[in-house]
């Protein structure tokens, strides 16, 4: 095996003055490597809050990521744990030997919205149905980011994409894929639920569901414990000639693409109280 | 794993397919995930009971790519792990199997292979998948490939492939045919020897606090290309270190016969048969495909008059007899697409070889005698099948039926050659 380690870069030292963040005393998975997103991107939100809530809980050394193959595979370079990195659309299949093989720790599966339901569809849903014992965060924006905006299977009629400037067109391409709806029912899922990083509000509430599907998988219960996060792709969301700004992109996702899809918590185990959303 | 220690049921009768799994229990197998397929069902159920009773997992997940991706997860923490499949299923695989030899992940898979391009229709078997499962992925990669040719030799081969998989970290693949699979011979006892294995430094289950570990491919392009010249690396120390073959009657031939797997030991009772009428004849067997014993082939082709390819393809292995070979004497190929050949075909074929002739090729006759296609060159038989199509649809709807069937062969060039 090559050594992908020792070609890490120092780790950021803050600027004098400023006192490095640290919460635990105990390993800091925070790399501080400049990411390689697109500013106002939320991969960087979604990153940020894995790394707190990992750092905080003092989980480095339990937590494993299953990356499959997108923009939001960069977060190896954000966030140091254990990581392995499968072909696109395959990180549930992936996390699914890993959690068995390694029952003790915590696999979580981190995929963009085309690889978790697009080409890792199947994967993912049979994960579900098997009650396979990993969380899966999605960050769904509508697109394929990484290949510069095309249209995905769960993006809505007014995203403009390369494939699809005018929109998606139902007549050839169906309807947006509410991948919670999917899965929610599943017996295998314990704990689903749609978060929003439009706004520091949405930030707060998607991290604290965040960290409520690491509180239940750390409570034992076993099950998949799944989250959508909608977020933007301001750069790549361009198709007909339309362009966004981060916030503008943050403002069309309140406005247009929640008509699509039901915010808050779909399936919570008994017990835990409901996180509020707007 | 358990405290009890596996033991292989030798001195009983054991079916190739079962044979796989127990050179998997020998190797101490932790996680098995597949897919079912025929003729690999048989190790599928196999590893299902006898795996969990070891304190393995086993599990059968939705398809062949989650199968092959699910193995690479927990070949990743470190584990033996091992998947199996058959022709269209291994094409899925091919997925995850460029992907884990890009990882450098150690795994083994289970080819059992069988006849026809895409789905066959009659699930026979043949060797027509060994091109594919030396590397058709993306990339430029080859897997280690054993072809074991009895049962015991597939239970040993099982066994040691885990230990060549952990030596190179690559995925190393063991394929028997689907008639191999299906067949029943008495386990004979066997020795898997001991190996100095590397430690995994590099698996997932590992501490954070000594190292991260990152396990899969596309990383950096820079680390990427590292690989490429790492995986490179490691097939030359494979061609140096693991090549394995065998030789029947070797010794003075004049005439080598290539074959492996179940062709090996067809073609060695036909070598048997042609010493017997005098004709100086050798059996040639690569174990490992690859590496290609490509050196010993190369030696006995120096002192051979001609040398005679044997495959249940046509001729998948031949290329790398004729690089082997080298020019230094002539090479002929004998096969079919499907079922293994008879051995008093391949004594016939040694027989012309002998009497410097080219080899008369396997024709589609010779594969399917007995074919209903036969009703169209014989009337005898196409009377009997129509009449009995009659007196269920009526005249008119049997010579419909008939017609539409044989239509489809007829719209099929179908080669003259070896016609009774």
């Amino acid at each position: 095996m090559t050594e992908p380690a020792a070609r890490r870069p120092e780790r950021y030292t803050p600027p004098e003055g400023v006192e490095a963040r640290k919460i635990s005393p105990q390993l800091d998975v925070h790399t501080g490597l400049p990411s390689s997103w697109c500013p106002g991107c939320g991969h960087g939100s979604v990153s940020q809050i894995l790394c707190d809530l990992v750092t905080e809980l003092d989980l480095a050394e339990k937590t494993i990521l299953a990356l499959g193959v997108g923009c939001g595979s960069t977060i190896a370079a954000q966030m140091e744990v254990n990581t392995v990195l499968s072909p696109h659309g395959r990180a549930s299949d992936t996390a699914t030997g890993v959690s068995r093989m390694a029952p003790d720790r915590i696999v979580v599966q981190y995929s963009g919205d085309g690889d978790a339901c697009g080409i890792g569809l199947a994967g993912l849903m049979h994960a579900c149905n098997r009650r396979e014992n990993f969380i899966v965060v999605i960050y769904n924006n509508n697109a394929y980011g990484m290949t510069g905006g095309q249209m995905g299977p769960t993006t809505t009629k007014e995203v403009p994409t390369t494939t699809f400037q005018g929109g998606r067109d139902e007549e050839v391409m169906g309807y947006p894929m509410d991948i919670i709806k999917t899965l929610e029912h599943f017996p295998g899922v314990v704990y689903a639920g749609r978060c929003a990083l439009t706004s520091g509000v949405r930030y707060r509430e998607a991290s604290r569901m965040i960290r409520r599907a690491f509180e239940i998988h750390l409570a034992g219960i076993k099950g998949m414990k799944v989250i959508d996060c909608l977020g933007n792709c301001n750069v790549n969301w361009k198709g007909g000639g339309v362009t966004f700004t981060p916030e503008s992109s943050n403002q069309f996702i309140e406005d247009q693409i929640m008509k699509y899809f039901q915010m808050g918590e779909a399936t919570v185990p008994e017990g835990y109280p409901p996180i509020r959303v707007r | 794993m358990s405290e009890k220690p596996f033991v292989p049921p030798v001195g009983k009768p054991t079916m190739g397919a079962h044979a796989m799994g127990i050179g998997a229990m020998v190797a101490g197998l932790d996680y098995f995930a597949g897919y079912p397929i025929t003729p690999q069902t048989e190790l599928l159920e196999y590893v299902a009971e006898a795996l969990p009773e070891q304190g393995g997992v086993f599990q059968q997940l939705g398809d062949e790519i989650s199968s092959v991706m699910a193995v690479f997860g927990a070949a990743a923490c470190g584990k033996r792990a091992m998947t199996a499949s058959v022709g269209p299923g291994l094409t899925l695989m091919i997925d995850g199997l460029t992907n884990a030899a890009g990882a450098e992940t150690p795994m083994v898979l289970g080819a059992l292979t069988r006849a026809h391009v895409g789905v066959s229709g009659g699930l026979y078997p043949a060797q027509s998948d060994i091109r594919m499962l030396r590397g058709l992925g993306n990339g430029d990669y080859q897997l280690p490939l054993f072809a074991p040719s009895t049962i015991t030799e597939t239970v040993q081969l099982t066994a040691e492939a885990f230990d060549v998989a952990d030596l190179y970290s690559i995925p190393a693949v063991v394929c028997i045919d689907g008639k191999m699979a299906n067949m029943i011979e008495t386990l004979q006892p066997f020795e898997v020897p001991e190996r100095d294995l590397p430690d995994k430094t590099w698996a997932l289950d590992r501490s954070l606090r000594e190292k991260r570990r990152v396990v899969g491919a596309a990383r950096t392009p820079e680390l990427d290309t590292m690989v490429c010249y790492e995986i490179q690396h490691k097939l030359e120390r494979m061609r140096a270190e693991e090549t394995r073959w065998d030789s029947f009657r070797c010794d003075d031939a004049e005439f080598v016969v290539v074959a492996y797997g179940i062709m090996a030991r067809i073609a060695k009772e036909a070598v048997r048969n042609a010493r017997e009428e005098g004709i100086k004849v050798g059996l040639f067997r690569p174990i490992t495909l690859f590496p290609f014993p490509e050196a010993a082939l190369g030696e006995l082709a120096s002192s051979a008059r001609e040398v005679l390819t044997v495959e249940i393809n046509f001729g998948q292995v031949l290329t790398d007899v004729r690089l082997a070979v080298a020019g230094r004497c002539p090479v002929q190929f004998f096969g079919q697409p499907a079922l293994a050949i008879p051995a008093r075909a391949v004594l016939e074929a040694i027989r012309q070889m002998a009497a410097g002739q080219p080899v008369e090729p396997r024709g589609f006759h010779d594969v399917h005698p007995t074919a209903f296609h036969l009703a169209d060159t014989h009337p005898p038989a196409r009377k009997q099948m129509l009449d009995q199509l009659a007196a269920r649809r009526g005249q008119e709807g049997a010579q419909a039926m008939l017609d539409n069937l044989l239509g489809i062969r007829k719209n099929t060039v179908i080669p003259e050659v070896g016609r009774d």
